[in-house]
């Protein structure tokens, strides 16, 4: 009886050990594509020159853009760094992936609030150059209202079946 | 496995595929422009004229010449232009009072085909006398101060260019203001 008690403890603690990894690794994968990414790619618009001429993005809204970029970044990694390192099938992980899609959602929004939505650059001496990613962003917003639906229905499963899920994962160490 | 969640797994799927292929298309979209922006030699300007002001077959020909070198079509290309005439009215409130004029003698918006992922399409915008608004030329000419070098300036007070690329989910607009297009000495 004893031997089993503490073979199932050990399964637990490599499982543990092994979703922190996991959550690890996830959390730097948010923050490279929601943080690193978008922010050295608005950093090289920012100094991009077009047909030989120097574009330059307004200095406000790049602020505004990088401020929301950098806020809403951090926040989803963190988020996924719980969501991942949460045990499979656990309401915790649920509860933490609808947080995530949620922020997301928000994530996606803030392009819109802080000006990123319709790029407007300075052609210097020449006028003005606007790039509207609207269309792009609402494919994606719709991507993950999809996501948010998938992810409510999997909470509720996960709270419906908890009993079964929770017998399953100490029968399979997870 | 259970009914639903085989089915959710199928729409987990496709979700995934939709956002790969999406992201796939941005990146290729923002490619594109580096592409075609990186080089001025993948558009190219020209602008000639024909005949003076009062002459009847005055002509402006805007010849611009575009390659695609990215890997979507250029949707919906669209080009907007408001043409002015600048010259200085001698004389215009009084001895010695020149005043700078700037008369409009053309708006329009002109569309053209698309043009293909990897083709280069040359297109020309025709300005003629008779699609001039009507403005006295021959008191433009008579007035103007004919020390002022140049004496008459062809200017494009706005240019917007639009189109649609990335399979119509960007779209860019470029507006060009003050754009000296000629003279007229």
């Amino acid at each position: 009886m004893s031997f089993t008690k503490e073979k199932i403890k050990k399964k637990l603690e490599h499982a543990a050990a092994k979703n922190m990894v996991r959550g690890v690794f996830f959390a730097t994968i948010y923050l490279i594509t929601t943080l690193i990414i978008p922010y050295m790619t608005f950093s090289w618009i920012k100094s991009l020159e077009v047909e030989g001429v120097e574009i330059d993005i307004y200095q406000k809204r790049y602020k505004a853009i990088i401020y929301w970029l950098v806020a809403f970044g951090l926040i989803i990694s963190g988020t996924a760094f719980f969501a991942y390192s949460s045990p499979a099938n656990s309401i915790r992980r649920g509860f933490f992936s609808l947080i995530q899609i949620i922020l997301n959602c928000f994530y996606l929004w803030s392009y819109k609030f802080s000006g990123a939505l319709e790029v407007e650059f300075e052609l210097i001496d020449l006028g003005y150059m606007t790039m509207n990613l609207t269309q792009l962003i609402l494919l994606y917003m719709g991507i993950y209202f999809l996501s948010v639906i998938l992810k409510v229905y999997d909470l509720s499963d996960f709270i419906v079946n908890r009993k079964k899920i929770q017998a399953a994962r100490v029968k399979g160490g997870k | 496995m259970r009914t639903s969640r085989a089915f959710r797994l199928i729409i987990r799927l496709f979700l995934l595929l939709l956002a790969s292929s999406m992201s796939l298309v941005s990146f290729l979209g923002g490619y594109s422009a580096l592409l075609i922006l990186g080089d001025e030699d993948n558009i190219d300007l020209d602008i000639d004229f024909e005949g003076g002001v009062l002459d009847p077959d005055f002509e402006i020909q805007i010849e611009f010449e575009i390659n695609n070198l990215g890997y979507f079509d250029l949707e919906d290309l669209n080009i907007e232009m408001k043409l002015y005439l600048v010259y200085d009215w001698v004389n215009k409130t009084g001895d010695g009072t020149n005043v700078t004029q700037y008369v409009k003698i053309y708006e329009d918006d002109k569309s053209f085909r698309t043009i293909e992922a990897g083709e280069t399409k040359k297109n020309s915008i025709t300005i003629e006398l008779e699609d001039l608004e009507k403005v006295n030329l021959t008191e433009i000419v008579l007035f103007s101060d004919k020390t002022r070098d140049p004496v008459i300036e062809f200017v494009a007070e706005e240019i917007v260019i639009q189109a649609k690329y990335s399979l119509g989910l960007l779209s860019f607009k470029v507006k060009i203001e003050d754009y000296k297009l000629g003279e007229l000495e």
